[in-house]
């Protein structure tokens, strides 16, 4: 038997509309004990919205619809009850509040995706695109996880491992039935299909790097001398008044930090303080952090002005920065530049700031490639296992060992891509999921 | 008198190394057969062994089994398949003197110590308290503590030629009639399958002349590692010819008749050994398929027609073989047949062939679902050991899915079921580099001498040449082998890169196109090892890197086989179990993580909600 239980599943505080998700064997009565209806919840069938009002012992405190899933059709696989109700803190607790009164307890965290693994609702890899719908922080990201709940990522890989299989089947059936003329395989042809399959994995491979992008976000700095129109970037990029523009050098002192969406991806931009040596000890503690900003960037935005060669202390700043640079002339508008490697831009009037944005993603390599995405590490390193295992075959075959020798690595790549799909399963890889879930969420 | 501790009922190729090992490990046993003159018979093809099927009687002769020295003691031709792949699929196969075989057999059995040899059809079993009453034919009665059940294709078993079908056994033996009803009452549940074998036909009526002549191996590698290789010679030869589209277009004009396509076959048949007719509906583009004409004996003219198993009725069996070269006058001797029998559903049983639920009842062999000779042999002597060793009081010996061809065929059948007669493959091994068959004595013998089925002074042999191999294995890694215009001659020769600096030996025989013998004039401080031994140490080095690899993954599988459930688990207690997972794994009770996975209808997610559950029970 199962516990009910409760908790909000849309995000704290936020929103007009908060939906509130029991789930256990009693989720139903536990819920029907709070809600006052026309329709019986008790008795109402799987798949229904029933209208009514969340009513506590100090009377009512909602209009909500409930919807109602009956084992084992829903997330969990258990009755579960989805009350949607008005958004704000104070709604939400006081319903949660009821629910707990009737008798739920409330939802440890990751708790309804484990539940719903555990009734084999969901695969490894689906359970964890739950973990990143509920932290992601773009559409970009949402999309991809939403993609992979939907077995997304499974379906290359499946494929991959359905070819490895059939592959693996002709090799074994020249060996266990030398004596039928069955058509064995020749060595080249099995190299030839285990070149196109690791081609496709190491492609997915590289989407590994997007689908990171996606869940984690990546650092952005902006930086430059003072003055070059940092912040106006900034704010042109986040399309709002974000930091303080003047034309003093040196306005920006703190770092300034916004989450912006760059063709889907989470990007902390980050504005610095113009870096140089100056007296002022309040704008050398700025400095300081911008360089300590620098150490953390995936990518960096070098800001100069159009129209004139780099200072010196420019050249510095350049020679310092330890990731990828986009650099970028501003004030476009005010003077000609030719520097072929700047894009030329005017941050106060809005030119040239899309090409900034395109240069982050490409950059990095995190282009849409509209397939698939690898999302997290444990299915990075299954994939790469297996694509070393088809390496290890192919060299095997090129060094002219026998076909079935070969085979023994692509069993490994099977199981590997069967891994990364959520297929087979071992202890760590159980403890693993279980202890991000509850640190999670 | 008629009190036994094992009693064995058949004495196919199961029954027979059953009964052996009983007897030998000091169990008073009996062994019934419906014709003594049946021992051990070869009722389909007249050899031994085959890919996979030649590793498990490897392994058989390695843990103290009878079929490898019987085999080679009456073996006709001797081929090692697959010599143009990787060690790990080489298999023995042997034509073998059917007649003699069957004598041999019958001799040794006679000779054991312990062991009676009774003509009789057990009619009934019923357990009793401390084992069971059997009551045989005529009305007599005998008391075993075990029995093991090897009844091959005899459990109300029938013939179907064509149209006509009755009521018979394999080979023109009466069948068994009445035991299946009372084994159903002690709660055993029967499957009905089926299988078939080809005509026989005489020799005098074949022409050989058009048909292509198959030899034996020039140097013959025997099954068992006892028997002395040298001067072992072939005694026979045996041909091939092809079917044609003549051939096929008879079978399809005909298959209306045939009882596996007009419904008179309800058994399940093998898809790995399938009739012509079967052949020719299923690979309808295949224009010819192979067909081995196989002597049954030295003292007889019976040809067997391997590859040409049918049902059909007789004229047309015929006629399809009046239209293959060669065979355009053969004259039948025994006509195709195929027969449907009772067995056992192999998911009743323990990993040691014990069922669950009827305690000192063991099964083996076709009766477990398997097909062939070596498939029932294997299970036989486990059968053997571990009724013997039960009723010692010790626990059974289970080989797992890493250590043996055998595992591998116990585990499927006990975990996974099969609904066709089950063949050995080495596709079903998972480790097969590691299972070879010419290693099976290092990976085995000294479980058979732990066992007492191995006398002290083969074990000691065998240590002996463990350790010659392991010193050249270990010598050999600290060997140089300076260039030289010799070396380069011969490397020339293999189509291998010539070397222009030293090399370390090993790095050299690494090369595929590189042997280890080959080497020997470059390596003067080799000692003089046997063949065998030096086939090890060249498979040894050659394969370091492949055989390291599947040592990990043997590693990643004992994970989960080291995973032990409490076999008094509650499975209703585990939560988050799906309903089918829950009844299987009541049903079937696990010993381990590993096994429980591969129950068919045990998910992932099953497993995985299982071992939280575990993880719990460990925390208290």
């Amino acid at each position: 038997m199962s516990k009910a239980i409760c908790a909000l599943s849309t995000p704290y505080g936020r929103g007009g509309i908060a939906v509130i998700r029991v789930s256990g064997d009693n989720s139903i009565e536990y819920t029907a004990k709070i809600f006052k209806s026309k329709k019986s919840l008790s008795e109402s069938e799987s798949h229904t919205v029933i209208f009514g009002k969340a009513i506590d012992k100090n009377g009512v405190i909602d209009e909500c619809l409930v919807t109602v899933f009956r084992a084992p059709r829903s997330f969990t696989g258990e009755n579960v009850c989805e009350i949607s109700c008005h958004g704000g803190t104070v709604v939400v607790n006081r319903i949660l509040d009821a629910l707990v009164e009737a008798g739920c307890a409330l939802a440890e965290p990751g708790e309804f995706t484990k539940r719903a693994f555990m009734n084999g609702k969901l695969s490894l890899t689906q359970a964890e695109a739950v973990k990143d719908i509920i932290d992601a922080r773009t559409d970009g990201a949402l999309w991809a996880a939403v993609n992979r709940l939907e077995g997304g990522i499974s379906v290359p890989i499946r494929e991959i491992r359905g070819e490895l299989l059939r592959l693996l089947a002709a090799i074994q059936v020249s060996s266990d039935f030398p004596e039928e003329d069955v058509e064995a395989f020749s060595g080249g042809d099995i190299s030839t299909q285990l070149n196109g399959m690791l081609n496709t994995l190491n492609k997915l491979k590289n989407t590994s790097r997007r689908g990171e992008a996606l869940r984690n976000g990546i650092n952005c700095v902006i930086c430059g001398v003072p003055n070059t129109g940092k912040s106006s970037l900034l704010n042109a990029l986040c399309g709002r008044e974000r930091a303080i523009v003047n034309t003093v050098a040196g306005t920006t002192r703190d770092v300034v930090e916004v989450w912006i969406d760059v063709e889907g991806i989470p990007v902390c931009l980050s504005d610095t303080a113009g870096i140089r040596e100056s007296g002022d000890s309040i704008e050398q503690i700025g400095v300081r952090m911008s360089r300590a900003r620098l150490k953390e960037a995936d990518i960096c935005v070098f800001l100069t002005e159009a129209g004139r060669p780099l200072t010196a202390e420019e050249e510095n700043i350049l020679a310092e920065i330890p990731c990828n640079v986009i650099k970028a002339a501003n004030k476009c508008d005010l003077a000609e530049d030719g520097r072929e490697d700047y894009i030329k831009i005017s941050a106060r009037d809005n030119i040239g700031v899309d090409k900034i944005r395109a240069a982050i993603v490409a950059e990095l390599g995190l282009m849409d490639s509209g397939g698939a995405v690898i999302a997290n590490r444990r299915q990075r390193e299954a994939v790469t296992r297996a694509a070393d295992a088809i390496e290890r075959a192919l060299k095997s075959l090129s060094d002219g060992f026998y076909s079935d020798l070969a085979a023994i690595d692509i069993g490994e790549a099977v199981s590997a891509l069967g891994e990364a799909e959520g297929i087979s399963i071992n202890q760590e890889l159980v403890d693993k999921i279980f202890e991000e879930f509850c640190l999670g969420k | 008198m008629n009190n036994f501790d094992i009693a064995v009922i058949g004495a196919g190729h199961a029954g027979c190394e059953a009964a052996l090992a009983a007897a030998r490990l000091g169990k008073s046993t009996v062994i019934f057969t419906i014709n003594l003159d049946a021992v051990a018979n070869m009722p389909c093809n007249p050899s031994i062994g085959g890919t996979a099927k030649g590793h498990l009687v490897r392994e058989i002769d390695a843990l103290g089994g009878e079929m490898g020295k019987c085999a080679d003691k009456n073996m006709l031709q001797s081929r090692m398949l697959n010599l143009r792949k990787g060690p790990a699929v080489h298999s023995l196969r042997a034509q073998e003197d059917r007649r003699m075989y069957q004598i041999d057999m019958k001799k040794r059995l006679e000779n054991q110590t312990n062991l009676s040899l009774r003509q009789a059809e057990v009619k009934e079993i019923e357990k009793i308290d401390d084992g069971f009453i059997l009551t045989i034919h005529t009305g007599v009665k005998f008391t075993a503590k075990a029995v093991i059940i090897a009844t091959g294709t005899y459990l109300e078993g029938r013939i179907i030629v064509g149209e006509t079908a009755y009521s018979g056994g394999p080979d023109g033996m009466f069948p068994s009639r009445g035991l299946s009803e009372s084994l159903k009452k002690m709660g055993v549940d029967l499957m009905r399958f089926k299988t078939g074998t080809p005509a026989r036909v005489h020799s005098r009526s074949l022409d050989y002349t058009e048909m292509e002549v198959q030899e034996g191996d020039e140097d013959i590698v025997p099954f068992s590692f006892e028997t002395e290789a040298e001067g072992i010679k072939n005694k026979i030869c045996c041909h091939l010819t092809y079917t044609n589209t003549e051939t096929h277009d008879i079978i399809r004009a005909n298959l209306h008749r045939s009882p596996l396509f007009n419904g008179l076959i309800d058994g399940v048949g093998p898809r790995y050994c399938p009739s012509i007719e079967d052949k020719v509906v299923r690979f309808a583009d295949k224009e010819r398929h192979q067909v081995f004409i196989e002597p049954m004996g030295l003292d007889t003219s019976e040809m067997y027609i391997q590859g040409m198993s049918s049902s059909l009725p007789e004229d047309v069996q015929l006629d399809v073989l009046h239209s293959m070269k060669g065979l355009r006058n053969a004259e039948i001797m025994r006509c195709a047949y195929a027969i449907e029998y009772d067995c056992c559903d192999p998911l009743q049983l323990r990993p040691s062939l014990e069922f669950r639920e009827v305690p000192g009842l063991y099964g083996a062999g076709q009766f477990n679902g398997t097909s062939g000779y070596e498939e029932a042999a294997a299970q036989g002597l486990m059968a053997g050991i571990n009724a013997a060793r039960k009723l010692s009081g010790l626990e059974p010996i289970v080989f797992d899915r890493s250590e043996a061809y055998i595992g591998v065929l116990i585990d499927d059948l006990v975990t996974k079921g099969t609904n066709e007669p089950y063949r050995m493959l080495t596709s079903r091994a998972e480790y097969r580099l590691l299972l070879r068959q010419d290693n099976a004595d290092l990976r085995l013998t000294p479980v058979g001498h732990e066992i007492g089925l191995i006398n002290d002074e083969r074990y000691n042999k065998f240590l002996e040449k463990k350790a010659r191999i392991e010193a050249e294995i270990s010598r050999l890694r600290g060997v140089n082998v300076p260039p030289s215009a010799e070396l380069n001659a011969l490397l020339e020769e293999k189509e291998s890169s010539a070397v222009t600096t030293g090399i370390k030996i090993t790095e050299l025989i690494r090369r595929p196109e590189v042997g280890y013998d080959e080497l020997a004039p470059f390596d003067p401080g080799r000692p003089e090892l046997c063949k065998a031994e030096r086939e090890q140490v060249e498979i040894s080095v050659k394969y370091e890197g492949y055989v390291r690899r599947q040592f990990e993954q043997v590693e990643q599988f004992k994970r989960n086989e080291k995973r032990l459930i409490p076999p008094d688990i509650d499975y209703d207690k585990v939560y988050g179990l799906r309903i089918e997972a829950r009844q299987k794994l009541s049903k079937m009770r696990p010993e381990n993580v590993g096994r429980a996975g591969r129950i068919s209808g045990v998910s992932p997610a099953d497993i995985g909600v299982l071992l939280i559950y575990l993880a719990s029970l460990d925390r208290g």
